[in-house]
């Protein structure tokens, strides 16, 4: 019964807007080392993803279980701690807040983008995986490069898919030892002590390339 | 071209409005569907002036029907002053969706149709009508009078694989449609006078392109050539002599230029190519047959079809008749074919064997509502009596108790479950004997079947369920729901944060009778026991049971309780405290005669059900049309049962606002949220710019 109420719900409740967003944070240091932390917090639509949860299938799509997101999400944390120079790995699924969190440690920036391409690969993505993050150690500049293109994607979506993205945040963080001179993306903010730039921005407006996520920072040396 | 034949037919349905000739007299007694654009009603409720002034006819309509915006639809040469007809003919592959309208004016509809027409399509002149094609789907014919729209497909394709390996015969399949059978073709046009089988001259065949390097052979000859003497007119090309020329034409183009290609793909790419031909040539043979039908006026015609008469009432403004045999065969036809994978598989159903059902639906637009009347009819006297038999249930009073005032919406089902048994016998023994494949076995069938007979106990089942049901969505509640979220320090520093939302929560009942307590009470509390291992919070609350639901879930908790011959699942708390003391809501006395002296009963608040959901629209132009709606869109109820005979159900819809009446107002909501989409549309554009 409970079941049954709420495939009788569900229809009329896809049909409006969930919330979600994704955080990123990149803390460089001097050397180049530093920490990464990935966090899709799904927690302002968790009724629904509770909802969506308890269904096989949504808008034809199919739904894991919960045992098969944490499969998943300890393959892609396999991937990562296999990747050499990435350390301290650790992955993190709140299924009562709908919050999943990735950190990891990297003694080079470019190992990052090692940790992208082995992902891509491993779950046999269609996107370009060449550099998404890069620290050029001469000039001091650390760019967030984006290669990924989802507008074609999202076009071919139906409406009910394009939905999920209306209400949806993308917010980069990125921190530094030294002081940060100078930000190529006039929607990043710095910090008053300028060791910290935030960027934040609806997700369609990225997937319809109305915004960037790429930023180029200029570290002082 | 979908879309103008589309814009096309609606035009000419909706702006129609008497006499001259009945064109219910050319609309076959074989049609699946039939709708009627009624006199009178069009014209008086909505003047043509009024439809011009719509910008969403203006916008969208006439750029579709590729009319400029400051025409007119009187310029269509569309007589508007008489009713219309749209029928659906379905075959065994074949399908026609015919649209008939008389002429004011066949040059200015001739004009306004030349836009659409391609210059390679000249118009035939045939016995009596002109046929225009404007694609190979998409047929007009017309003479002075009347003008017939026809969108036909034909969808018998071979598949090359069961012909290629299982030794199926392209014309093994042998169709009943008038049109086509197998490969050859049967009515009209009659068969040509014999004739010598033409052949393209050698010089005009496809020629072998010159390989890559080598010099292309040019005419030598300077000089003027000779006045040929005129080469003798050849007859048309029949179908079999295109295939023969595709199949030239493809196979050297083939060889020449896929070496890696197998020669299997070359002859299924020529087979395939063989098959549209004869696609294109069907449904243009289909077209020819339908329009000559039409304008010969030597057809069998509905207006003399018994269920027509009783189900059609001539003074509706829109009318449908639907003759659900035909739509079953053809559902079954296309499952079974989806299954089979192919299109050349007989059809699992007879056509005529399903006697069933008709249905008729009369539109009705009022000044204060939209009111369509069904009835459906069986001239069949065994099913039209089974039918009744369903119907033959009255509500439990004690189930009506549960409307609460002020509801978002219910629905209030009585039908008696015995006879719907009886109903499934019927059904399942038809369903099984009308089966190409188990025709053969039909003793073994009905032993089968009276079996199954002896073996389920109706009578138990109807004393389980007597068929007495009712849903109530008693309100759209909100419900707190905490979150977690994120927030920043000046030096960009997260900090977990808690917040709260309001989300829509159901609070519904559903009611069913029953006079097996004791076996819904076990099931009530089989949960109980499982409740510990599988994680779920189910309690005993002394004569009802709680399902505790988490805080993120959308519903609050769910009550279950079976009491003096009803199985309750509630949200409702209320619910449950007036059904432990034998008590029920006040209701009033439309809604209580409603569902008291109907087998079915709905009624929607539709705009308070749009007040609770708008809350949840958080687009503007979202929220606009809501807004919209709220205004003016009244109550939606549904009524169904046996009168006459027949199974007749009244749906309305109340309408608010300033209309003059209600097919005004569908125009004016139609207008209004177009306008609100174009000027959303419009105000993003500028943001961008």
């Amino acid at each position: 019964m409970k079941k049954s109420a709420y495939i009788l719900l569900f229809s009329c409740l896809i049909l409006f807007q969930s919330c979600f967003e994704i955080i990123e944070q990149v803390f460089i240091k001097n050397d180049g080392s530093g920490n990464f932390q990935l966090v899709i917090n799904l927690s302002k639509s968790k009724t629904r993803v509770n909802s969506i949860m308890k269904m096989k299938t949504v808008n034809g799509h199919d739904v894991p279980t919960k045992a098969e997101i944490t499969e998943k999400v300890a393959a892609i944390e396999k991937t990562i701690a296999g990747t050499a120079g990435i350390s301290n790995v650790k992955t993190n699924l709140d299924f009562t807040n709908y919050i999943a969190t990735l950190t990891c440690d990297f003694s080079k920036v470019a190992q990052l983008n090692t940790v992208v391409k082995n992902i891509n690969d491993k779950e046999k993505g269609k996107q370009k995986t060449e550099k998404s993050f890069d620290l050029d150690a001469a000039t001091n500049v650390f760019s967030r490069l984006n290669k990924f293109q989802f507008k074609e994607d999202y076009n071919k979506m139906s409406n009910a898919d394009k939905e999920i993205f209306s209400g949806a945040n993308y917010t980069a963080i990125y921190k530094f030892e030294k002081p940060v001179s100078l930000v190529s993306n006039k929607d990043a903010n710095i910090s008053p002590s300028k060791k910290a730039v935030m960027l934040k921005l609806n997700v369609l407006d990225i997937i319809t390339n109305k915004k960037s996520i790429e930023n180029k920072i200029t570290i002082t040396k | 071209m979908k879309k103008f034949f589309f814009a096309l037919s609606l035009s000419c349905s909706l702006v129609t409005v008497s006499f001259a000739q009945d064109l219910l007299t050319k609309v076959p007694s074989n049609a699946t569907v039939v709708i009627k654009y009624s006199k009178d009603n069009f014209g008086k409720s909505v003047p043509l002036t009024k439809l011009d002034s719509y910008g969403f006819i203006r916008n969208e309509f006439f750029k579709m029907l590729k009319m400029d915006t400051l025409t007119s639809m009187d310029n269509t040469g569309i007589d508007l002053l008489s009713d219309s007809y749209q029928y659906v003919d379905l075959g065994d592959s074949t399908k026609s969706f015919v649209t008939l309208i008389h002429l004011s004016d066949s040059s200015k509809f001739a004009r306004f149709l030349n836009p659409s027409v391609s210059k390679k399509n000249k118009p035939e002149v045939q016995n009596g009508f002109r046929l225009i094609s404007l694609s190979d789907e998409t047929y007009v014919a017309l003479n002075d009078k009347i003008a017939m729209i026809a969108t036909v497909s034909y969808d018998d394709r071979g598949n090359y694989y069961d012909r290629e390996y299982n030794n199926g015969s392209d014309s093994v399949y042998v169709g009943s449609d008038s049109v086509f059978v197998g490969d050859v073709e049967v009515v009209p046009p009659p068969p040509p006078p014999p004739a010598p089988k033409y052949k393209q001259p050698a010089k005009q065949k496809p020629v072998v392109k010159a390989a890559p390097g080598k010099a292309k052979t040019k005419p030598t000859a300077k000089a003027k050539p000779k006045a040929k003497p005129k080469p003798p007119r050849l007859p048309k090309p029949t179908l079999e002599d295109k295939i023969e020329e595709v199949t030239v034409e493809t196979t050297i183009d083939g060889i020449k230029y896929n070496y890696d290609d197998s020669v299997d793909n070359v002859k299924r790419e020529v087979f395939y190519q063989q098959q549209e031909i004869k696609r294109k040539q069907v449904q243009h043979d289909l077209a020819v047959t339908t329009a000559t039908q039409i304008f010969s006026g030597n057809i069998a015609s509905i207006a003399n079809d018994v269920s027509y008469k009783k189900l059609i009432d001539p003074a509706a403004h829109v009318s449908i008749w639907m003759n659900s045999n035909d739509l079953v065969s053809q559902y079954s036809r296309f499952f079974s074919r989806a299954w089979n994978g192919s299109y050349r598989y007989p059809t699992r159903f007879t056509k005529d064997s399903l006697a069933g059902f008709n249905a008729g639906t009369n539109v009705y637009f009022e000044n204060d509502k939209i009111r369509a009347e069904q009835k459906t009819f069986s001239a069949d006297k065994g099913l039209s009596e089974l039918g009744q038999s369903i119907m033959n249930s009255k509500q439990n009073p004690s189930l009506a108790g549960f409307v609460n005032p002020g509801n978002i919406g219910y629905l209030s089902m009585s039908v008696n479950t015995e006879a719907m048994a009886n109903y499934y016998y019927r059904l399942i023994r038809q369903y099984l004997s009308d089966n190409r494949y188990m025709r053969e076995y039909s003793d073994i069938v009905d032993i089968y079947i009276d079996f199954l007979e002896i073996a389920i106990d109706e009578k138990a089942l109807a004393e389980l369920s007597p068929g007495n049901f009712l849903f109530v969505m008693h309100d759209l509640k909100t419900k707190t729901v905490t979150y977690t979220d994120y927030s920043y320090d000046s030096e960009y520093n997260k900090t977990e944060t808690k917040g709260t939302r309001k989300e829509i929560s159901p609070d519904f009942s559903f009611v069913m009778e029953t006079k097996k307590d004791a076996f819904m009470q076990k099931l009530a509390k089989l949960p109980l026991k499982y409740a510990e291992k599988e994680h779920y919070k189910y309690f005993d609350r002394g004569g009802y049971y709680e399902l505790e639901m988490d805080s993120s879930d959308i519903i609050g908790n769910l009550y279950f309780m079976v009491k003096d011959g009803k199985a309750l699942v509630t949200t409702s708390k209320t619910v449950v405290d007036l059904a432990l003391t034998n008590k029920g809501f006040e209701l009033d006395n439309e809604t209580k005669k409603s569902i008291l002296n109907n087998n079915y009963s709905m009624k929607l608040n539709s705009s308070r059900m749009l007040e609770k959901l708008s809350g949840e629209f958080t687009t503007t132009v979202n929220k606009k049309v809501t807004d919209y709606l709220i205004d003016n869109i009244g109550d939606v109820r549904m009524e169904s049962s046996v009168k006459d005979g027949m199974i007749q159900s009244t749906t309305t819809m109340a309408i608010k606002g300033k209309h003059n009446n209600s097919l005004e107002f569908f125009f004016n909501m139609i207008d209004s949220i177009n306008d609100i989409i174009e000027k959303d549309k419009q105000e993003k554009l500028n943001r961008v710019d």
